[in-house]
């Protein structure tokens, strides 16, 4: 395998897409876009909250997990749907 | 029912009439992804209901409901980088939406020239993005002693008498976290300019916090580049050359990619 496919296939963090579809995106003139201007502070409270969920799944995996990956994302979804009882319409 | 529309991205028509765009389920998961074509330029797009997806209601999801944002999020991302593979996109900020279609046409319409210049830039190249990671703690123990002007320093120091040493020393530490900074810096730049060769444009954001990573080592260093895409595996390489040379002294080196274009899609 290339280098190239085996860094393709890995999984990214949420926040890494956060950082480029929020920020730096292309925003041409549209009736509603979710400006950076409304989406600053947002933003900036999200980098702490996913941080702190970072560092649950770290605290709850070992030194292993370093990043968030979606797989990680869709278990925790999974147990709180569970959780909460209702339909998992995550589940393809 | 009105219809809102959602843009992901927007490619050259040319290439939408040679290959059709893959079925896709849109942004509410009921109705699909499509092409409009406006021109030379094709919008891939789905509909909203003007209800649900209200500028308001938007934005109360997603400051309130983090598990919607990431939902979204990743079916922004994800659709716009199925596409990627197929065609040159340029992709949109999360969350563009137009009121009705006559609105979009006029936004391309205006920006058509731009967009064309942008399609010549990112054609046949992929974006890519490089972090570089450093224990400071390691790299700090090889700058104190690989510098003669902070082992003179510590040498001049032995020799006070103990209550000055305990100031001298705190002096010392301070010299030695500017040396480490500074050191950071240079090595990183330089792999920088090194792999902007490899590159058409590289640029460098800034490096996320701690906070941010939640990594005990830092971030010294963000870049994107755009690289030809016969060029992307020399690209890599020349990172894990880095990897395998510098890793036991504390750097590392995170690779992610290819993304859409996100960082050399912009016109203003």
């Amino acid at each position: 395998m290339s280098l190239k496919e085996s860094i393709e296939n890995k999984d990214i963090a949420l926040i890494d897409i956060l950082d480029v579809i929020l920020d730096k995106g292309v925003a041409i003139k549209a009736d509603l876009v979710i400006s950076i201007a409304g989406v600053d502070l947002v933003y900036l409270d999200l980098r702490l909250l996913i941080a702190s969920v970072e560092s649950l799944v770290q605290a709850q995996e070992g030194s292993r997990a370093t990043t968030v990956s979606s797989e990680q994302f869709d278990r925790q979804r999974e147990e709180l749907s569970n959780a909460t009882s209702q339909p998992n319409k995550w589940e393809n | 029912m009105d219809s809102l529309i959602y843009l992901y991205g927007l490619i050259p028509t040319k290439e939408a009439a040679k290959q059709l765009c893959p079925s896709l389920k849109g942004f509410d998961g009921i109705g699909d992804v499509y092409t409009f074509p406006i021109g030379k330029i094709t919008a891939i797009v789905c509909n909203l209901d003007s209800e649900n997806y209200s500028e308001e209601s938007i934005k109360e999801q997603i400051n309130n409901n983090m598990e919607w944002l990431q939902e979204k999020a990743f079916h922004h991302h994800e659709t716009v980088m199925k596409l990627s593979k197929i065609f040159t996109i340029i992709p949109l900020k999360f969350c563009t939406l137009y009121n009705n279609s006559a609105s979009l046409e006029t936004a391309v319409q205006s920006n058509e020239s731009k967009m064309m210049n942008t399609f010549a830039l990112i054609a046949g190249n992929e974006e890519w993005n490089l972090k570089i990671y450093c224990d400071d703690q390691l790299l700090k123990k090889q700058v104190s002693q690989s510098n003669p002007t902070i082992e003179a320093k510590r040498e001049e120091i032995s020799q006070l008498p103990k209550g000055k040493q305990f100031f001298e020393k705190k002096k010392l530490d301070k010299v030695i976290e500017t040396e480490l900074e500074e050191e950071k810096n240079k090595v990183s730049e330089k792999i920088h300019s090194h792999l902007r060769e490899f590159a058409l444009k590289g640029n460098v954001k800034r490096p996320w916090s701690n906070d941010v990573t939640g990594r005990k080592d830092n971030m010294t260093w963000n870049g994107v580049y755009l690289i030809t895409e016969s060029k992307v595996e020399d690209f890599l390489e020349q990172i894990q050359q880095y990897e395998k040379e510098m890793r036991e002294s504390g750097w590392q080196f995170e690779a992610s990619g290819p993304w859409p274009a996100y960082h050399f899609s912009s016109f203003s």
